[in-house]
């Protein structure tokens, strides 16, 4: 049995903070979970929703149905309460459920500010409980997570924290028969990893040593995980004027020799930067964060030799930053990570995570043997013709290998993006080989793809496969080729409706796909409407 | 074989230790490209003498160029060097000082980016203090006809920056001690360095210009003069602000007639970035640093999530 929950209240009310707590009790109970919040702005009074689904297993899509609804104010009963089949939690000093809101068999259940003597700005965490008791989850466990997630607040803060959970978990006693859930825990190890969070630890585990980010809130949310711990980790992070400015700075970082990382919400805007991070061969990456970027053909014009990668979920970011940086070096080229808001605004839990990356830095010129004080100038060529067009490279510092970086030649970069390319695992192909429809696409729309898949393959029918596009540029058409022609029916699923995923496809292997299902604001795939699709597709 | 430790970058050559080299050590022979009576050329002089001066060795340098005549520099100096396109020159300049705090950076650009493009980063640049030498190439007293005079030291001065100086190209012995003032000022330095362009103004525009400057007095006291004179300081006529009178400063990067050379403005006791920054503080710069986690940190990174 799952729990589908939606919060909805004002960012200053602490929506979030429940959101982390939450997250990090189901994943203690063993409880697969995964939740999404759209961007934000960051204006502390701004509305704002959460979406939280868990259950006993993997959660691949958020569904639109709402289960739970956790009301901060009245304006959040009106919204959502006629939709709730299960509980509302909310409380009655802020709001009133009119009655015949409450659609059949759905209950409210209130939890009192002043009923229960919480202190102020506390009801969250009085909801916290609640809800806790309501789903049978495990108090001691929830007052260790408060502990922790509260950890740098001061001690009294935490005392009042922990009073009002106990007081919101006792209240919502004698509701819980009515609620009528249990979710089953277990001993799993589970951890929950956001797709931000995913960002600066796959930056970490690379060794990336320095962090640009661009002037928009997202781009600052985006390595919000990282910054406080950037010194004890010896991450340079600056805090660039516009995103140019971020990823000419990742540059430099690059061409002196460091891992850089600049993160960026207007990809366009970067792009001249990006043109000469190519043509200079200095390696460096960039995350492109919001929006719908399923696929750079709106965003990001394709270059002479860059690498485009798109991660499917939290996990994947963390692997596809790491894979990254290595590209970015050994290539000594750029790297483009998209990221949709998905991604950026979505946590899921996992079992395990690889920090322990390899690291591999590429070709390196050798200090030269004549150079001396006297005789600065020894016979080196940094962009010296080679098979693979990869030439040694050298950075400041280095004796006596003094260059300018200028760029390359053409017929250098196109020799490059050949080989850049070998080195991209371009897709991937799951489920069976023979199914009657194949689902095609890319970043965080492959989750909610796989979620189809198992729906329609359960019971072992194989009639649905999944072909994730991982690397958009350079676009493998040869390997594309040959599951998009063998496939019996295609359905396209874009997170947006810029459709630049359909119209790379085609420009690349000529192959068109008819049928399409997107969400027109890039939101999450809604489950129940993506599997709807896919049945319409599997019967039309 | 271990990757992470592979290619570090070797430490600065301490100045203490600096080897007895002279301009010719950190410029080409070869032929540049730029018009002939180019104020470019002096800038090259100017630059290697400052870098002679500084003791820094040709590896420890890094000079990046917007587009322009600004580009051709780091094909005349014996460093190591970027053609960054417009906008970009500082920003990766930046970029590099921030990754290895041992390199003495210099970021080159014309008038049309410091003020155009360029402008956002260098009020940045300005803002963290960063340690690094921006060197703003003025070709033309005269803004075009559709635009105002811009007054970029007031610019730079605005933004927060702790060393403003201007200079003239046609004065290469000048400009070589104001840019090695600037090079040795601990925090971002803005160099106005007036720069006609013979192409555009004229061969005779570097002359017009003599007559339009003034030299600061302690400055002028310092530094020969290779061509027709510049004016002398005198009293009254030129501006009297001493460094750290910010109101003064002010003026004297607003006037016109005459145009005063020299240091209009140092702050020395502002920390520079490098002297503030945690992570370097705390850890050294970014580029010498081990790559990829311990087992430790993997452990606790992991512990963290759970």
């Amino acid at each position: 049995m799952n729990l589908d929950l939606w919060v909805l209240g004002r960012r200053s009310e602490g929506v979030r903070l429940m959101g982390s707590v939450l997250l990090r009790l189901l994943s203690r109970s063993g409880l697969h979970a995964r939740a999404w919040e759209p961007p934000r702005s960051g204006i502390p009074s701004e509305r704002m929703v959460l979406r939280l689904s868990t259950g006993p297993e993997r959660i691949l899509a958020v569904p639109s149905g709402c289960g739970f609804l956790v009301a901060f104010d009245e304006e959040a009963v009106l919204d959502k309460a006629s939709d709730v089949s299960g509980v509302i939690l909310f409380d009655p000093d802020r709001a009133k459920v009119p009655a015949g809101t409450l659609r059949r068999h759905a209950v409210s259940v209130g939890l009192s500010s002043t009923g229960l003597r919480l202190a102020p700005g506390r009801w969250n965490m009085a909801a916290l409980g609640g809800l806790a008791r309501l789903a049978g989850l495990d108090t001691g466990l929830l007052d260790a997570v408060i502990r922790e997630v509260r950890a740098s607040e001061a001690s009294e803060s935490v005392a009042e924290d922990l009073l009002a959970a106990k007081a919101g978990f006792e209240a919502a006693g004698a509701a819980a028969p009515l609620a009528g859930l249990r979710l089953p825990r277990s001993d799993r190890k589970l951890l929950a990893l956001s797709g931000a969070e995913a960002l600066s630890l796959g930056a970490l585990a690379a060794g990336c040593k320095f962090a640009a980010v661009g002037p928009a809130s997202a781009d600052s949310r985006a390595l919000a995980w990282l910054e406080p711990r950037a010194a004890e980790y010896g991450v340079v992070l600056h805090h660039a004027p516009d995103d140019a400015g971020a990823v000419g700075a990742a540059i430099g970082a690059g061409h002196a020799g460091c891992r850089g990382l600049a993160v960026v919400e207007d990809s366009a805007g970067a792009a001249r930067a990006m043109a000469f991070a190519e043509e200079a061969e200095i390696p460096v990456v960039v995350a492109a964060l919001g929006g719908s970027c399923a696929a750079p053909g709106a965003a990001v014009p394709s270059g002479a030799c860059r690498a485009v990668l798109v991660p499917t979920g939290p996990a994947d970011v963390l692997d596809t930053v790491v894979e990254a940086f290595n590209l970015a070096e050994r290539f000594q080229a750029p790297v483009f990570i998209m990221l949709d808001d998905s991604l950026t605004g979505g946590t899921e839990t996992v079992s395990r995570i690889r920090l322990d990356a390899s690291i591999d830095r590429g070709v390196w010129a050798p200090a030269h043997p004549s150079c001396a004080p006297g005789n600065p100038s020894p016979p080196y060529d940094r962009y010296s013709m080679t098979g693979n067009g990869v030439s040694p490279r050298a950075v400041p510092g280095h004796e006596g290998l003094c260059f300018a970086a200028v760029g390359a030649a053409l017929s250098k970069l196109a020799a490059k993006r050949r080989s850049l390319g070998k080195g991209i695992v371009p897709l991937l192909v799951e489920g069976p080989t023979d199914a009657e429809l194949t689902l095609v696409g890319s970043g965080s729309a492959c989750s909610a793809m796989r979620h189809a898949m198992r729906h329609f393959n359960a019971g072992g029918q194989g009639r649905v496969n999944v072909l994730a596009l991982r690397c958009l540029e350079p676009f493998q058409a040869e390997e594309a080729l040959a599951p998009l022609k063998s496939a019996r029916k295609m359905l396209l699923i874009e997170p947006g409706p810029s459709d630049s995923l359909s119209r790379l496809i085609r420009a690349e292997t000529g192959v068109s796909i008819e049928r399409r299902f997107s969400d027109p604001e890039g939101r999450p795939m809604d489950a129940d409407a993506l599997i709807r699709a896919v049945d319409e597709a599997l019967h039309g | 074989m271990d990757s992470t430790h592979l290619f570090p970058v070797p430490m600065r050559r301490p100045l203490a230790e600096a080897w007895d080299a002279g301009p010719e050590q950190f410029a080409r022979s070869r032929p540049s490209g730029w018009c002939p009576g180019c104020g470019c050329e002096g800038v090259v002089e100017a630059l290697a003498k400052a870098f002679a001066g500084l003791g820094a060795a040709n590896k420890d340098i890094l000079v990046a160029a917007g587009p322009g005549c600004a580009n051709a520099l780091p094909d005349s100096l014996l460093t190591y060097g970027v053609k960054a396109p417009a906008g970009l020159a500082l920003s990766v300049g930046l970029g590099a000082k921030f990754a290895n705090p041992d390199l003495t950076v210099v970021a080159v650009v014309g008038r049309s980016e410091a003020l155009g493009s360029g402008c956002v980063a260098l009020a940045g640049a300005c803002r963290v203090n960063a340690d690094i030498t921006f060197i703003m190439l003025d070709d033309g007293l005269g803004a075009k006809p559709d635009e105002r005079q811009a007054h970029a030291g007031a610019l730079a001065l605005a933004a927060g920056a702790t060393f403003v100086g201007r200079a003239f190209s046609g004065e290469p012995a000048h400009a070589a001690s104001m840019f090695l003032q600037a090079l040795q000022h601990r925090g971002f330095s803005f160099v106005h360095l007036l720069c006609p362009c013979p192409g555009k103004d004229g061969l005779d525009a570097s002359v017009r210009l003599r007559g339009r400057l003034r030299m600061r007095e302690e400055t002028a006291s310092k530094t020969a003069s290779s061509g027709p004179p510049v004016g002398p300081a005198a009293p009254g006529e030129r501006s009297t602000a001493s460094p750290g009178d910010l109101g003064a400063v002010l003026s004297a990067c607003l006037e016109t007639a005459p145009l005063t050379l020299g240091v209009l403005h140092e702050a020395a006791d502002v920390p520079s970035w490098e002297e503030s920054a945690p992570t370097v503080r705390r850890r050294g710069p970014a580029v010498r640093e081990s790559l990829g986690l311990s087992e430790k940190e993997v452990s606790e990174l992991e512990a963290s999530l759970r």
